[in-house]
C-alpha cells in the first residue's frame, strides 16, 4: 500500500515537473489560431468586417466572432476558415455581398487630383505615390482594392476599376474549347 | 552513373506507364519541300510570343520596316525580341487578337506588307574563333528564338550553361496526330538540323547527344542518319502518344523520371526541339532571325493537306485561303487534335510556337455521360495521376484536394479524355481547376505582399510617432534648460527691472540734456516701468499656460493649430475674394478649375455644417415623443434622405441654371465638373453622417476606435450597411408614428435591396439618383 502511494506520488512529481518545464520552455506566444486565420484572410486591411484590419478580425474570429464578414475574401475564404476551425461554413454576410465581385484596384483620375495627400494617408499598404500639391498615382500592382482611399478624396477623383483579364490570368472556360476525339487506330 | 550513360549510349530504351495510340492521320500529309505562304497583305506580330516578358518596342506607327528587322529589343534573355517577317509599313501598334483560346487581344505590331521583301542587313555568320558560348547565346537571343515545340521557352535562357549536362536530347518525336511540321523539317533540312545540334553541343558540352524520332517517320530517320556525325546518335523510339512530351521522352531515352517541381536540368538533361535546332543554325551561320516556321495544314476540309513555310504573324485566314475544299463554318484548331485549341477567330496570327492548323468538318457536340469509375483514364495517364479523382475534385471545386492529388503535374495531354468511355472532356475540367489554383496562388502571394507592406507601414507610423515624441521631449528639455541657464546667468528680469525703476525714481532727474545740448523730458523711468510690467505679464502667462497644459509641447501645438486656423480662414477669405474677380479673367482653365473646386468645397462644407445642424436639430422633437433611439435614428435617416433628394433636385436645377451662377460663367466644363463633384461629395458625406449617426444611436453596437481615420470610416460604413440591411428587413411603414411599436423604422417607403442600401451608405450621389429613379418607377408601377 505504502509502496504504491510512494510510487504514484513520485511519478506524479516527476511528470508534473516535466509538464511544468515544458509549459515554460515551449510556451506558445500569441494566439496560434488567430495566426492561422490571419493567413487565410486576404490582407486588404479594408475594415469592411467592422475591425480595423485583418489581424484584429482574425483575433475576433479566434474569440468566436462570425466567420462570414470578409467581403474581399468571399465565400472561398469563409469555407477555408470553416475548414480550419471545424465549424459549419455559412454564406457570406448578406450586407457584405457585392454586386460585382471582380477584383478592382483604385485609379486616380489625374485631371481632378489636387495633390492633397489624403488618399496617401488612408492607404494601408502604401500603394499611392505622390506629394503635397503634386499629382498622385496608384501603384496598381500593390493596390489591394480596399477602397479606403475613395472616401477621403475631396474631389472624388479615385475610381475603382476592375483588373483587366489578360491571357495570363484568363480562366479556361469549360466547353469553350473541346478536344476533338479521333478514332483509335485499328 | 557511367553504367547508366553506357546503357543510354548502347541504344537501350525504356518505357513509361500509360500513353495511348490514336490514329496519327499523317499518312496523306505532304511532307515534301514546303512551299512558302507569301500572300498576306497585312501581318500582325504579337510582341510577346514566348514565356517570359515582352521586350521594348523599337518601331512606331508609320515606320517602314524591312524583312528580319527587329521590332522589339531587350538585353534580358527572358524577353527574346520579335522581328518583322515581311517588309512593309507599320500601320498600327495595338492590342490585336492573338493565338490564344481566350480571344483576348494582346499588343501586336501590325504591318502592311509591301511585297518588295527587302531584307535588313543581316549580322555576319559566326565562324571559327567567334563560336564561343557567349556569342552563340547572344546571337540566339538576338534572333528571337524561343522553344518551337509548343511551350515557347526562351532558348537563350535555356541553353545558357549553368550545370554540367549529361544528355542533350533533340526532340523529333512529334507524337500528336496530324502534326508533321517537324517530320517535314527533318526530311528536307536534316543537314541544317545536325549543324544546329552541333552548335548546341558546343555550347552545352553534353556527354551524350540523342536525336529522338518516332519510328513512324522512317524518311526523317534516314535523312538524319545520312547527315549525322559520330557524336550525335539518331534514335528511333516506339510510336506512342505522348512520347513527344519532355518528361516522357526523357523517360523513354534515359529511364529517369523528372519529378514534380523538378526540371530536366536538375537531372543533368536538356531537351530541345528539332525546329529550335534548325532556327539556331539559321541564326548563327546565316544571321537570320526566327521569322518563319513550318506549319502543317491538315484536316478533312483541306484539299491537299501539306506543310508550308509561313511568316510569323500571318493570319490564319491567309494561310487557309484557297486551300479548303469548301468554306468552313467550324473554328480552326491550332495545334494538334489532342492538345490544340479552337481559335476564336481566323484573324489570329501564326506565332513562333504554332505547328499545325486543322480544319475539320463540323462535329456533333460530344455528349458527356456520367463517369462510371472504370479507371481507364488512370491507366492511360502518362504522368501516373488519377484522372477520375481529379475530375471529381475539379467538379466539386475542391481545389486543395486536387492539389494534393498533383493536378499541377498534369501535362494536359488528353490521353485520359481519349480513352474515356463516357466521353468526358476531362482536360477542360483540369484546365479550369488549374487556372483556379493559379489564381488562388496569385491571390495568396498578393495577400502576403500586402501584409508585408501593411506591417512595414504600421512599423513606420509607430516609428514616426516615437520619433516625434522624442523630438518634442528633447525640445521641452532644451527650453527648460534655457530658462534655467537664463535664470542662473542673469537676475530675475522682473526684479532687475523693478530695481532699475526704483533706482531711476530715486536718483534720476526729470529731464536731461542730449548731446546737442537740448533739454528733453527723461522718460527712462517710464520705459523701465513698462518693461517691468511686460516682463511680469509674460512670466504670468507662461506659468498659467504651463499650469493649464502642463506640457509645453502641447501648448506649442495649440498655438500652431490656432495660427493655422487663422491662416486658413484668411486664405480662404482671400481665395473667396479672388475667385470672384479671377474666375472670369483667368486665362488658365486649370487654375480656374482649381479655384472653383476649392470654392465649391468650401461652400459645400459650409452648407454641410448647416445641414448637419439642421439634421441634429430637427429630429429632437420626435425623439422626445418617441423616446426610442431606433425610431429617432430612423426619422433622422428619413429626413436625411428627403433632404438629400431635395438637394439632388436643387443640384440638378443648379446645373440647369448654369448662367446664373457666377463661378459657372467661366464657361469651363472643368469648373462645372468640379462643382458637381464637390456637391455630390457633400451630399454623400451628409447621407453618410446621418447613417452613421443612426448606427451610433443603436446602443448594442460597440464603436471601435482605430488609428486610421479611413479605416474607422470604413468600419462605420460597414456598420451603416448592416444597419441598412437590418432596417430593410423590418416591416415597412411610410408614416412616422409616435405609436407604441418601437420596432417600426420608417426608413424607406419601398422594400429596399440591402445591396442598394449599402450603396447608399457608401454614399455615391449617382446611386442616390438611380435609387430615386427606381423608386419613382416602382411607385408609378404601383399606381
Amino acid at each position: 500500500m505504502l509502496e504504491a502511494l510512494i510510487a504514484i506520488t513520485l511519478l506524479a512529481l516527476v511528470f508534473g515537473a516535466i509538464l511544468g518545464y515544458a509549459a515554460i520552455k515551449y510556451k506558445v506566444e500569441g494566439n496560434p489560431i488567430a495566426d492561422q486565420v490571419e493567413a487565410l484572410l486576404p490582407q486588404t486591411q479594408c475594415g469592411q468586417c467592422g475591425h480595423p484590419g485583418c489581424r484584429p478580425y482574425a483575433e475576433a474570429i479566434a474569440n468566436g466572432e462570425a466567420i462570414n464578414k470578409c467581403p474581399p475574401g468571399g465565400d472561398e475564404t469563409v469555407v477555408k476558415i470553416a475548414d480550419l476551425l471545424g465549424v459549419e461554413a455559412i454564406p457570406l454576410d448578406e450586407a457584405a455581398v457585392k454586386e460585382d465581385d471582380r477584383k478592382k484596384v483604385a485609379f486616380i483620375v489625374e485631371d481632378a487630383c489636387i495633390g492633397c495627400t489624403k488618399c496617401i494617408q488612408a492607404c494601408p499598404v502604401d500603394a499611392i505615390m505622390g506629394a503635397n500639391k503634386h499629382m498622385h498615382t496608384v501603384i496598381s500592382k500593390e493596390c489591394t482594392g480596399c477602397e479606403l482611399c475613395v472616401a477621403p478624396c475631396p474631389t472624388d477623383c479615385i475610381e475603382m476599376r476592375p483588373v483587366p483579364t489578360t491571357t495570363k490570368n484568363w480562366d479556361w472556360k469549360l466547353n469553350q474549347i473541346d478536344v476533338a476525339i479521333i478514332e483509335e487506330s485499328k | 552513373m557511367v553504367a547508366w550513360l553506357e546503357k543510354i549510349k548502347q541504344g537501350f530504351t525504356w518505357n513509361y506507364k500509360g500513353g495511348v495510340h490514336p490514329s496519327t492521320n499523317k499518312q496523306n500529309i505532304n511532307c515534301d519541300k514546303p512551299e512558302t505562304i507569301d500572300n498576306p497583305e497585312v501581318i500582325s506580330i504579337p510582341v510577346q510570343q514566348h514565356i517570359g516578358s515582352a521586350g521594348k518596342l523599337l518601331v512606331k506607327v508609320g515606320d517602314k520596316v524591312l524583312r528580319a528587322q527587329a521590332l522589339t529589343e531587350s538585353q534580358f534573355f527572358q524577353a527574346p525580341p520579335v522581328h518583322a517577317s515581311c517588309s512593309g509599313e507599320v500601320i498600327a501598334i495595338e492590342p490585336r487578337i492573338t493565338a490564344h483560346a481566350s480571344a483576348i487581344p494582346e499588343l501586336s505590331v501590325v504591318i502592311k506588307v509591301d511585297k518588295t521583301q527587302q531584307d535588313v542587313v543581316l549580322p555576319a555568320a559566326l565562324e571559327g574563333e567567334q563560336l564561343t558560348t557567349e556569342n552563340i547565346c547572344q546571337r540566339v537571343h538576338q534572333s528571337g528564338i524561343s522553344g518551337m515545340g509548343g511551350a515557347g521557352f526562351p532558348t537563350a535562357l535555356k541553353i545558357t550553361p549553368h550545370k554540367a549536362l549529361d544528355v542533350l536530347i533533340i526532340n523529333g518525336a512529334e507524337c500528336e496526330p496530324y502534326i508533321s511540321a517537324d517530320d517535314c523539317l527533318m526530311r528536307n533540312y536534316a543537314a541544317e538540323i545536325i549543324e544546329g545540334v552541333a552548335l548546341l553541343q558546343k555550347v552545352l558540352q553534353p556527354a551524350i547527344t540523342i536525336v529522338a524520332v518516332e519510328d513512324d517517320k522512317p524518311e526523317a530517320i534516314n535523312a538524319l542518319k545520312e547527315n549525322t556525325n559520330d557524336s550525335i546518335s539518331i534514335r528511333s523510339i516506339p510510336t506512342k502518344y505522348p512520347s513527344g512530351g519532355e518528361k516522357q521522352l526523357i523517360q523513354v531515352l534515359t529511364g529517369k523520371e523528372v519529378g514534380a517541381k523538378q526540371l530536366p536540368i536538375d537531372l543533368g538533361m536538356l531537351v530541345q526541339n528539332v525546329g529550335t535546332a534548325y532556327a539556331i543554325h539559321r541564326a548563327v551561320t546565316h544571321g537570320e532571325p526566327l521569322i518563319s516556321r513550318i506549319v502543317t495544314l491538315a484536316g478533312d476540309l483541306v484539299a491537299t493537306p501539306s506543310n508550308y513555310w509561313v511568316p510569323v504573324g500571318t493570319r490564319v485566314e491567309d494561310v487557309i485561303a484557297n486551300k479548303l475544299q469548301a468554306a468552313s463554318e467550324t473554328p480552326t484548331i491550332m495545334g494538334g487534335s489532342m492538345m490544340g485549341f479552337m481559335l476564336p477567330s481566323n484573324q489570329a496570327p501564326i506565332v513562333k510556337t504554332t505547328n499545325c492548323l486543322i480544319v475539320n468538318h463540323p462535329q456533333a457536340a460530344q455528349k458527356e455521360s456520367p463517369c462510371i469509375r472504370c479507371g481507364e483514364c488512370a491507366q492511360a495517364c502518362p504522368m501516373g495521376l488519377l484522372p477520375q479523382q481529379l475530375y471529381w475534385f475539379a467538379q466539386g471545386d475542391e481545389l486543395n484536394k486536387a492539389r494534393d492529388f498533383n493536378i499541377m503535374d498534369c501535362i494536359e495531354c488528353g490521353a485520359c479524355a481519349f480513352v474515356c468511355p463516357s466521353e468526358i472532356s476531362l482536360v477542360q475540367h483540369y484546365r479550369t481547376a488549374k487556372a483556379k489554383i493559379k489564381a488562388e496562388d496569385i491571390a495568396q502571394k498578393e495577400a502576403d505582399v500586402a501584409k508585408l507592406r501593411f506591417d512595414a507601414r504600421q512599423a513606420r507610423l509607430e516609428n514616426d510617432k516615437l520619433e516625434r515624441k522624442a523630438k518634442h521631449q528633447q525640445a521641452a528639455l532644451r527650453r527648460q534648460a534655457q530658462t534655467q541657464t537664463q535664470a542662473d546667468d542673469k537676475p530675475d528680469p522682473v526684479a532687475a527691472a523693478l530695481a532699475r525703476v526704483k533706482k531711476a525714481k530715486s536718483e534720476a532727474p526729470t529731464a536731461k540734456q542730449t548731446d546737442t545740448g537740448e533739454w528733453v523730458p527723461d522718460n527712462q523711468a517710464a520705459i523701465a516701468q513698462r518693461e517691468a510690467r511686460k516682463a511680469q505679464k509674460r512670466k504670468q502667462q507662461e506659468s498659467s499656460s504651463a499650469k493649464a497644459t502642463s506640457n509645453p509641447a502641447v501648448a506649442a501645438a495649440i498655438a500652431r493649430a490656432k495660427a493655422k486656423a487663422k491662416k486658413e480662414s484668411t486664405t480662404s477669405d482671400e481665395l473667396d475674394s479672388t475667385t470672384h474677380s479671377d474666375t472670369k479673367t483667368s486665362a488658365n482653365p486649370a487654375v480656374a478649375a482649381a479655384i472653383a473646386r476649392a470654392k465649391a468645397k468650401k461652400l459645400a462644407s459650409e452648407q454641410q455644417v448647416t445641414t448637419e445642424e439642421a439634421n441634429n436639430a430637427e429630429p429632437e422633437e420626435p425623439v422626445k415623443s418617441s423616446a426610442n433611439p431606433a425610431v429617432a435614428a430612423a426619422i433622422a435617416r428619413a429626413k436625411a434622405k428627403k433632404l438629400a433628394s431635395e438637394q439632388q433636385v436643387s443640384t440638378e436645377e443648379a446645373n440647369k441654371a448654369k448662367p446664373e451662377e457666377p463661378v459657372k460663367s467661366s464657361a469651363n466644363p472643368a469648373v462645372a465638373a468640379a462643382i458637381a463633384r464637390a456637391k455630390a461629395k457633400k451630399l454623400a458625406s451628409e447621407q453618410q453622417v446621418t447613417t452613421e449617426e443612426a448606427t451610433n444611436a443603436e446602443p448594442e453596437e460597440p464603436v471601435k476606435s482605430s488609428a486610421n481615420p479611413a479605416v474607422a470610416a470604413a468600419i462605420a460604413r460597414a456598420k451603416a450597411k448592416k444597419a441598412a440591411a437590418a432596417s430593410s428587413e423590418s416591416p415597412d411603414d411610410t408614416e412616422i408614428s409616435k405609436d407604441e411599436n418601437p420596432q417600426v423604422r420608417a426608413d424607406k417607403p419601398k422594400k429596399v435591396n440591402p445591396a442598394v442600401a449599402a450603396a447608399v451608405a457608401r454614399a455615391k450621389a449617382k446611386k442616390i439618383a438611380e435609387q430615386k429613379q427606381r423608386e419613382e418607377n416602382e411607385s408609378n408601377d404601383n399606381n
